[in-house]
């Protein structure tokens, strides 16, 4: 009988399966951060090293009550290595933090394969290299320390593969096993962050790569530090190491007291719980009505009851209460950039770059929805950057850059949408090598001119990436057709832009579907309406102003020696309102360009929920969504955007543009 | 009388009225609607797009819309956009007084609102079948003999949105 037919079994696994994705998540950015630590000359943080430890230990613990032995048996080697590093007596290497991502990638992996199939014994042909790479990794320079023996002994290391046939690759017999590891986890790796795309390119970097990583280990520094430790063991280049990979059998230096301490640091605080979002939008919206029915209140016996305590209490937990229910569906889009610092490490690793990754906005709060779909077109957009972006650091060196290249990972708000952009300072796009290829492949005519973007946006059709050509050459490209897929899914786009020998950046933009920005509150007669503050150029009394009359109505107002389109929004709305004495031009920026808007008041600044705009108004043009105001009424959130393009439009069927 | 009451009886039995009220073949089945009034005429609708009746709220307006679309509203939370009846039945445009109000409709999970003189009360009204061919219009439902003059039951998907359904044209 499965243990899948166990319902008991069941339940306990689906909550380990939750808690130990979500903790080995975490769990790999801080290995990421330990090296960038290390490397920055940090002294080893203790505190992420115990928390590292204490993921591993509470896997094992789970793990072993599900009876789930090949995982037991990693977690359980990871956490031996984890506790001479948190015991101090040994400085972790790159080499360490490398098995240790493999580690993670493995329990990760073999938690989906428990999934699906009720144990992991059929994992048992990946467990056993990856033990003896733990294992192997240096030296135990006492073997002493090793009071406890591991759990159970490892199976051989030449045990055949597995019936299940999980394993893409055996090793070929005379392969050094951690080259073999490297090997399948590297492969494990690539179907799990990329199903669709690019397995040429690892196959053909495949092999030499993974020794580079290892001649890239600092030697001078390890013997200076601990004479005793050897290169992590390639066969080829440390035939006689005595911490040859052939020797999975010596127990590694167990920390005493392991075992012991389960029960006392299993119990991890739970940092999450998952609730139904429909739920959450529900609250959302009964919070608004509270909001609403505070401020009726407040408003109608304000007078009488001026400073009255529990009034003024009412009026503050209510704010507090909103702030909270809004902040609910937002979650930092951290979590999408969470795989970046291992991919970015691992590729430049493998291909000999280098490379320094700039992670700016990681903050950025966003629909919760918005990370899970970003994550893969994000690592795509990476890798591209990184394979076919970035120079050798020789290369860089001739065309005069520094040797490590810079990716710079950005994310934010911008005029109702939430952007990620990731630019490089490497090769830049070639322009004419990639129409030359679209004309190659008859996407171009012949003799057509196309601006820049268009050439661009080449890229994104589907093969036109892989093609051999351009990718060894400049191109970028390699499943840019999913990420451009990806992404248009949440309404969203991509732009590139590119500066040959300079770099390259993309830009994916995706709208809100569901967030809060700070908007700009106008009122024009007795409607008001929200800007977002970030489209907001600058706000302007009328009365300074220039404007030029067009023929058919439409105006123009001066702008610092510039004339730029000019809306009324009285007349935009059919709404009817007088002039007043202090009627302000309030300038937007948007995709248009700048458009001078005029209200007749900037009431003041504040934070809003974006709602879409209902379902059976499609078309709406001039706003991007809406919001409730605290009296209850609905404001148009106005689109900078759109109301820029509608400036143009208006002077392009009004007569002659500017 | 049989053969039409059979079809009838057959047609409105996919509307769920109780089995045994379908099943007394001398009794034509009756749809609940609510009629209200718009330019003085009665206007009735099928009770079960009803989510609920609200007096006039404020309206907040929109561009670059059908004329007949006033605006949008707040309804607990929800943002819910407006129709004019009177607007969208090509009738004069009414002044709002305290009579008006909006009849809520919720159809295929979207919430739209309607604009209406006033509401009278809910009649079970016989299930009919209008031929549309024969009228060309395709935002009747049935129209219904009450006192002196008749209820016009329309169709609520016409009401509520600009483009799925044709408008009244003046030759129709």
């Amino acid at each position: 009988m499965s243990n899948l037919d166990d319902p008991e079994w069941v339940e306990v696994f689906a909550e380990f399966a939750e808690e130990s994705r979500d903790a080995l998540g975490r769990a790999e950015e801080t290995l990421i951060r330990l090296e960038t630590d290390r490397l920055a000359g940090a002294p080893t943080n203790t505190e992420a090293v115990a928390s590292l430890f204490r993921t591993f230990h509470t896997v094992k613990g789970t793990a072993g009550f599900l009876a789930l032995e090949q995982t037991v048996h990693v977690a359980h080697d990871a956490e031996n290595l984890l506790a001479r590093v948190r015991s101090g007596e040994l400085e972790p290497e790159s080499r360490h933090i490398t098995v240790l991502c493999q580690a993670v990638d493995f329990l990760v992996a073999a938690v989906d394969h428990v999934g699906k199939t009720g144990d992991d014994a059929g994992l048992h042909t990946s467990a056993t290299p990856l033990i003896a790479a733990i294992r192997g990794v240096d030296d135990a320079p006492e073997p002493a320390a090793a009071l406890s023996p591991p759990p159970a002994p490892p199976p051989a290391a030449a045990a055949p593969p597995s019936e299940s046939g999980d394993e893409p690759v055996p090793a070929p017999e005379e392969a050094p096993i951690d080259e073999a590891i490297d090997e399948e986890i590297d492969e494990a790796i690539d179907e799990a962050i990329d199903e669709a795309t690019d397995e040429a390119i690892d196959e053909e970097i495949g092999e030499e790569i993974d020794e580079e990583i290892e001649d890239d280990e600092p030697a001078l520094e390890d013997e200076e530090m601990e004479p005793d430790l050897e290169e992590p063991p390639v066969a080829a280049a440390a035939p006689a190491s005595p911490s040859s990979p052939r020797a999975p059998e010596r127990p590694s230096a167990a920390k005493p007291s392991a075992t012991g301490q389960r029960q006392a640091e299993s119990a991890e605080v739970r940092e999450v719980i998952r609730v139904d979002a429909a739920r959450v939008d529900a609250l959302l919206n009964m919070v608004g009505e509270l909001v609403i029915a505070e401020n009726m209140t407040s408003r109608e016996v304000g007078q009488a009851m001026q400073g009255n305590r529990g009034l003024l209490q009412l009026q503050r937990v209510t704010r507090q209460l909103q702030d909270l229910t809004m902040s609910m569906r937002m979650v930092p889009v951290r979590g999408a950039f969470r795989k970046t610092r291992r991919l970015v490490r691992d590729l430049t690793q493998r291909q000999g770059k280098e490379a320094q990754l700039i992670v700016i906005g990681e903050d950025t709060e966003v629909d919760k929805s918005l990370v899970d779909a970003l994550g893969d077109p994000l690592v795509h957009l990476l890798r591209n950057a990184i394979d076919h972006g970035l120079e050798p650091p020789a290369e860089r060196l001739a065309a005069g850059k520094p040797a490590a290249g810079v990716l710079r990972l950005t994310a934010g708000h911008q005029g109702g949408e939430v952007f990620i952009q990731i630019e490089d300072d490497g090769r830049g796009i070639d322009r004419e090598k990639v129409l030359a290829r679209a004309r190659e492949r008859g996407l171009v005519a012949d003799g057509s001119e196309l601006s820049d973007s268009d050439v661009y946006q080449l890229l994104f059709e589907p093969g036109f990436s892989t093609a051999a050509q351009v990718t060894d050459v400049s191109g970028r490209g390699v499943g840019m057709d999913v990420v451009k897929r990806n992404v248009e899914r949440f309404n969203g786009r991509v732009q590139v832009t590119s500066t040959l020998g300079r770099g390259s950046c993309m830009t994916l933009r995706v709208p809100l579907t569901l967030a809060i920005i700070d908007g700009m509150l106008l009122r024009v007669g007795t409607e008001r309406y929200t800007v977002p503050m970030i489209q907001v150029r600058e706000a302007v009394p009328l009365a300074d102003m220039k404007i030029a009359g067009l023929p058919g109505g439409r105006e123009l107002i001066e702008l610092r020696d510039e004339f730029v389109p000019f809306i009324r929004l009285t007349d935009l709305f059919a709404l009817g309102a007088e002039p007043e004495q202090q009627d302000i031009v309030v300038f937007l920026e948007g995709m248009g360009g700048v458009v001078g808007v005029l209200v007749n008041e900037v009431i003041g600044q504040q934070q809003t929920v974006i709602k879409p705009m209902p379902a059976l108004l499609p078309g709406i043009t001039a706003a991007s969504g809406c919001c409730i105001l605290g009296d209850g009424r609905v404001s148009l959130i106005l689109d900078g955007n759109a109301l820029s393009k509608l400036g143009r439009a208006h002077l392009g069927r009004g007569g002659k543009a500017a | 009388m049989t053969q039409m009451t059979q079809d009838l009886l057959s047609a409105d039995l996919e509307l769920g009225p109780p089995a045994d009220q379908a099943a007394r073949a001398d009794v034509v089945p009756k749809i609940r609607h609510l009629v209200f009034d718009v330019g003085g005429k009665p206007f009735g609708i099928e009770l079960r797009h009803v989510r609920e009746i609200v007096g006039m709220q404020p309206i907040t307006p929109l561009h670059d819309v059908a004329k007949y679309i006033r605006g949008l509203m707040n309804l607990r939370g929800h943002v819910v956009p407006l129709v004019d009846a009177s607007l969208r039945l090509d009738l004069e445009a009414r002044d709002y007084d305290e009579r008006t109000c909006i009849i809520v409709l919720s159809l295929d999970q979207h919430e739209v609102g309607l604009i209406v003189d006033r509401v009278q009360r809910v009649v079970d009204l016989p299930a009919t079948e209008v031929d549309t061919d024969r009228t060309r219009a395709d935002y009747l439902r049935g129209v219904h003999p009450d006192g002196d003059s008749a209820i016009v039951c329309l169709d609520p998907h016409w009401l509520a949105t600009a483009s799925s359904a044709r408008a009244p044209q003046p030759n129709d």
